[in-house]
């Protein structure tokens, strides 16, 4: 005896047969040994995200020249006098361990025992900083104009100084020497030295003191024009990183400093 | 309104055969992202590798500076580690508490000559020169154009250390007269946008 379906239960059975069938398909494309790139193409991802975050990590490095002069015996000739203009000024920014003074071997900016100005230890945890390099743990909290030193467990302190200061100091001597005329090519040297035990953060903070106009505060810095001999250039570049010695009026707002800086390791008795 | 097993039968089995079958992923072709991804991956390996191989002595914290000048290319890069000084990724000299053994200096403690240091760099200025002279249309090393020195250190390597390494490198059998100090450019904290 045949027995009849009522439409309402075939349409179950029918809709549970399409479901079982679906399922299945599903599985068997799971299972089907075909390989499945998605697990590799996030790995894949998350690797690249990885790699590329600690490569490039924000640091950008910028490089400063220096030399080492040679040594050299006092000249038995008695050179003839320049114009003090024209004059180098042999200038010294010695870095001791509680203060940076800047004078001139030949007394026309300060000498040793009266020098022509002294800066003294900043950086101490509290003091107003914009940036970790004014501050004896490089670190700085907050923003512009808020911002203090703070503690810093994972870096080394360094012995800190008012480098705007320096580098003010150092630009009213070059723009007093200098300014509004030529500047020649021998005066745009200054010797760095410093006690055996300051290190090279120190150091190199001054050496950017001495090179170029710091930026103002709170702005990125941009570098200054830099002096040549190149004969083919009047005036200054269009990249504004050049300057012709003999034809440009010296500025020392845009132009460069003490540019060549020199290290000496100490005097010779 | 009924079905016999049969019909019902018919209709389930009409139903299943509707259910579309699987199909391959046709739509996207992911084959050049693999390998681009794959290319890059290898890339970036190799050079993690590579300078894992120059830094063999430690890692190096630099300072920072309020400096603009970009990097030179092709220069012979000498770093000073906490424990050792490194050049072209071969160790010379190692470092203690900031400063090169007695030893290791000329004349002593209060030599500045670091003479491991001078051999390395004389024999690398010799290959330098070598491969200068090889190469066609390269501009020979004289008073303009002098050998130059790149150099990393640590922020805390000690001014004396510094000042030996440039002293031992300016000898003039090793014969590097310029240097070229490599710092992390310092950014200031911007003000607070409102």
């Amino acid at each position: 005896m045949a027995i009849e379906w009522s439409a309402q239960r075939v349409r179950g059975k029918a809709r549970a047969a399409v479901r079982r069938r679906e399922d299945q398909i599903e599985q068997e494309e799971t299972e089907s040994g075909e390989l499945n790139l998605i697990p590799y193409l996030d790995m894949v991802t998350n690797l690249m995200l990885f790699i590329l975050a600690s490569v490039s990590a924000g640091i950008i490095l910028v490089q400063i020249d220096t030399t080492l002069p040679d040594k050299k015996a006092p000249s038995a000739t008695q050179a003839e006098p320049k114009p003090p203009d024209e004059q180098p000024l042999e200038l010294f920014v010695s870095v001791k361990l509680d203060s940076v003074i800047i004078w001139s071997i030949n007394g026309m900016e300060g000498t040793l025992k009266d020098p022509k100005a002294t800066f003294t230890r900043t950086g101490k945890e509290g003091e107003s900083c914009d940036g970790g390099y004014m501050c004896e743990s490089d670190a700085c909290t907050g923003d512009l104009g808020t911002g203090k030193c703070v503690p810093n467990k994972t870096t080394d302190p360094t012995p800190v100084f008012d480098y705007r200061a320096i580098n003010k100091t150092l630009a009213e001597i070059a723009g007093r020497r200098y300014g509004g005329k030529p500047r020649k090519d021998d005066t745009y040297h200054a010797t760095l030295q410093a006690d055996p035990a300051i290190p090279y953060a120190t150091v190199v903070a001054v050496m950017a003191a001495m090179r170029c106009p710091l930026p103002a505060l709170g702005a990125e810095a941009k570098g200054c024009e830099m002096p040549t001999q190149d004969k083919s250039l009047t005036g200054i570049s269009a990249d504004k990183k050049f300057f012709n010695t003999t034809n440009t009026n010296y500025d020392p707002a845009t132009m460069a400093l003490f540019p060549e800086v020199r290290f000496s390791s100490g005097f010779e008795k | 309104m009924g079905f016999t097993q049969r019909e019902a039968r018919n209709i389930i089995r009409k139903a299943k055969g509707r259910v579309p079958e699987g199909q391959e992923i046709r739509h996207l072709n992911i084959m050049p992202m693999m390998d681009m991804m794959t290319i890059l991956i290898v890339a970036f390996v190799f050079q993690a590798a590579t300078s894992a191989t120059e830094l063999t002595a430690g890692t190096v914290s630099l300072p920072k500076s309020m400096t603009d000048d970009e990097l030179p290319e092709n220069t012979s890069t000498l770093i000073i580690t906490k424990s050792s000084i490194v050049v072209e990724g071969v160790s010379i000299v190692s470092v203690n508490n900031g400063d090169v053994s007695c030893d290791d200096r000329e004349g002593g403690c209060q030599g500045n000559k670091i003479t491991k240091l001078t051999q390395f760099l004389a024999n690398l200025h010799q290959a330098e020169v070598a491969k200068q002279q090889s190469t066609p249309g390269a501009k020979p090393f004289d008073d303009d154009h002098p050998p130059e020195l790149l150099i990393i250190a640590d922020r805390t390597t000690p001014y004396r250390l510094l000042v030996g390494v440039m002293f031992s490198a300016k000898q003039p059998e090793a014969g590097y007269k310029r240097f070229r100090l490599i710092v992390q450019k310092a950014f200031p904290n911007r003000p607070k946008t409102p």
